[in-house]
């Protein structure tokens, strides 16, 4: 269960203070497909960034099972990220020297994670992204947006986090494509019974998500 | 994949950039890595002329030395009083004399003598010269200008309960032993000496109507010094009648750090106008001082072509990471600490720095010689013009092998030949001089990534996010 109480995000615009996230409280029960929708500017990443633990709140508190992250130190927040929280990104964000395989054993690197078992996992996950081993020790460059998109959602599930965070992760990718990943991210909110919020803007593919939330000037309103 | 193949393989990210970091960093690591060999070989040169000066101090009475000069003797309580001076370890007293060959005609060996100077009394002796008068002899022979008849050279005696001659040379024996406390009528007597009389180690001679005994043979080096005989001081002094004089202290000092303040103690003990106080520390602290610039001048060069290797890799470093800067974040943002990613360019720099490293080591075992030498040559040169002019310069060869001088005219003052006496410097790449080499190479990477590891420590992954 995710549950954020009083959640808020002020940063500093000369003399004036500016409310990216404004208050807002809700939970998503695990293994819920939520979507998070909003004009530019809305706050929707600064949200996604809170409970990714990207960023620290100004106030309130982000509770994963009984544990409030906002109240965690540097170090442990490194440690939750690494191993709560996966991310997928508009931009893919792959390491572009690193093949489709290295990239999806990365962060089970940095969880120290034995060669071996981080290789096994990588190819099991990329096999389960739809990715054939001929395309496992290509680089990012020589793979299409689509399937670098598929790299991200297993690098995303290398270490089985109870949250899998997206921004925007079909925005790059054509409607055909972006239709094939969303309903990938769906099964995989099943089939791992791991929770996904994913900031879109189509509202189209939000309208299939569990739950939606609407943000407004950074307040939460009625989807 | 670990940390460090990651840093490794992003090193060679940019090939072109790469290369362009790695030969400028080869250029500057070589050129630091032939300063410290310079260094080194700097160090090991100054060590042997430190060697070559030893600590003695000779003392002879003012205004004499050897049989030339006048003046008062020296004394055996001003050898005393040498021996108790601060920074003085030891002091031995040194009388000269000469024998002469047993010959019908005395007249013209006596005219010699004569002339020989203030060894007191002349001995007789069965031993014949080795060295053969030849024109030198001749000449100095010669008095007004008219030729005397032939002579047979006199021989050099020592009294001495040292172990060096009076140039401070020490009696190198290469037979038997050389003399010792209770030898009275024993003798050292120098090779060429030994082989003209036949003379081994346990055979007698004659001299002042005493009959010595061979204990030891000594090989000096040079034709002058191995046609002496040594005999011990007592002896010496009591048959030239000369029991309470000796002609030369030979003194050591503590250490050669002591060398100066143990002569102005015997200076000021004894005199200036009882003795003088000579070493030859002073022509080669010439030479040492002009390779302690040397080598000031090679750590400078060391440090800073270091801090400018590490200036490389710092900018280098500086816009890798402003360019990954949002690799970081995901970095971050997938679960990589501070630690492993900050470790992750510190192996890339320290892969560029290697790379450079190597080559740098290349370039400074094939030109570190030249380095080292074109340093010496350039200081030793500078030096040398600060000793004011020279003129009509005339080498002389000291008794014992001492080395070249230039006479200064007008100022009596001797300059060495800084140059000569500093030689080839030797630079070979050690073990030392590598493994400092691969600590300078690693503080050079660690520091030149300082600064992009803090920059690296502040990316926030949020930022990952903005830009989306």
């Amino acid at each position: 269960m995710l549950e954020v109480r009083k959640l808020r995000k002020t940063f500093q615009s000369g003399d004036d203070d500016v409310h990216a996230v404004d208050n807002i409280s809700f939970s998503v029960p695990t293994g819920t497909f939520a979507a998070i929708i909003g004009k530019s500017g809305s706050g929707k990443s600064t949200l996604l960034a809170l409970l990714g633990a990207l960023d620290k709140p100004t106030e309130g508190a982000i509770v994963i099972d009984d544990k409030d992250i906002a109240k965690l130190s540097d170090k442990q927040l490194t440690v939750y990220r690494r191993g709560d929280i996966g991310f997928v990104f508009q931009q893919y964000n792959l390491v572009p020297n690193l093949t489709a395989l290295e990239n999806v054993m990365l962060p089970m690197e940095f969880a120290r994670v034995s060669a071996g078992e981080r290789k096994q996992r990588a190819m099991s996950l990329l096999e389960q992204v739809g990715l054939g081993p001929e395309k496992h020790h290509r680089l990012p460059t020589r793979l299409s947006g689509g399937e670098q998109q598929r790299v991200a959602i297993a690098r995303a599930l290398a270490n089985r986090p109870k949250l899998i965070l997206a921004d925007e992760p079909t925005g790059n990718l054509d409607s055909q494509t972006g239709k094939v990943i969303f309903d990938l991210l769906h099964s995989l909110s099943r089939t791992e019974d791991t929770t996904i919020i994913a900031v879109t803007h189509d509202l189209t593919i939000a309208g299939k998500t569990d739950k939606v939330f609407r943000l407004n000037d950074g307040k939460l309103t009625a989807a | 994949m670990s940390v460090v193949s990651r840093g490794v393989k992003n090193a060679f990210r940019n090939g072109l950039r790469t290369s362009a970091v790695v030969l400028i960093l080869a250029i500057s690591i070589g050129l630091s890595l032939s300063m410290l060999v310079a260094n080194k070989a700097v160090e090991g040169r100054i060590a042997d002329l430190k060697e070559d000066i030893g600590t003695t101090i000779q003392i002879h009475p003012a205004g004499s030395q050897g049989f030339q000069g006048g003046g008062e003797p020296l004394t055996n309580a001003d050898l005393n009083k040498v021996r108790k001076v601060a920074d003085v370890a030891s002091a031995d007293g040194i009388t000269q004399f000469m024998l002469q060959t047993e010959s019908d005609d005395d007249t013209s060996q006596n005219n010699f003598m004569m002339r020989g100077g203030s060894g007191g009394t002349a001995g007789e002796t069965d031993l014949e010269s080795p060295v053969d008068a030849g024109t030198l002899g001749q000449r100095f022979n010669s008095v007004d200008g008219e030729d005397e008849p032939d002579i047979k050279l006199p021989i050099r005696g020592i009294g001495t309960d040292g172990t060096m001659e009076d140039t401070g040379t020490a009696f190198n024996i290469t037979d038997g032993r050389g003399l010792k406390d209770g030898d009275t009528y024993s003798a050292v007597v120098g090779k060429t000496l030994a082989e003209k009389n036949d003379l081994s180690v346990g055979d007698t001679f004659t001299a002042y109507d005493k009959k010595f005994t061979v204990v030891g043979i000594m090989d000096q080096g040079t034709e002058f010094a191995n046609a002496t005989v040594v005999i011990p001081l007592a002896t010496a002094q009591d048959l030239t009648d000369t029991e309470d004089e000796v002609s030369t202290i030979i003194a050591q000092s503590d250490s050669i750090e002591t060398l100066e303040s143990a002569m102005e103690g015997i200076k000021d003990t004894l005199g200036e106008d009882t003795a003088d106080v000579t070493t030859t520390q002073r022509n080669i602290q010439e030479a040492v001082d002009s390779l302690k610039s040397v080598q000031s001048i090679s750590i400078v060069g060391f440090i800073s072509s270091l801090a400018a290797a590490a200036l490389i890799v710092l900018m280098v470093m500086f816009v890798i990471v402003r360019e990954r800067r949002r690799e970081i974040g995901v970095l971050k943002a997938i679960g990589g600490s501070n630690r492993s990613v900050v470790m992750q360019f510190i192996v890339e720099a320290i892969v560029l720095v290697g790379m450079g490293g190597i080559i740098g080591l290349g370039a400074a075992v094939v030109s570190s010689g030249a380095v080292a030498n074109a340093l010496v040559s350039g200081s030793v040169s500078s030096s040398e013009t600060t000793e004011g002019p020279s003129f009509g310069t005339s080498s002389s060869q000291e008794a014992g092998g001492g080395p070249r001088r230039i006479q200064v005219s007008g100022t009596g003052d001797t300059v060495e030949d800084t140059k000569e006496l500093v030689g080839d410097v030797t630079a070979s790449v050690g073990a030392s001089t590598l493994l400092y080499g691969v600590l300078g190479m690693l503080a050079v990477a660690v520091a030149g990534s300082a600064i992009p590891a803090w920059l690296i420590a502040k990316v926030r992954p949020a930022e990952v996010l903005r830009g989306e």
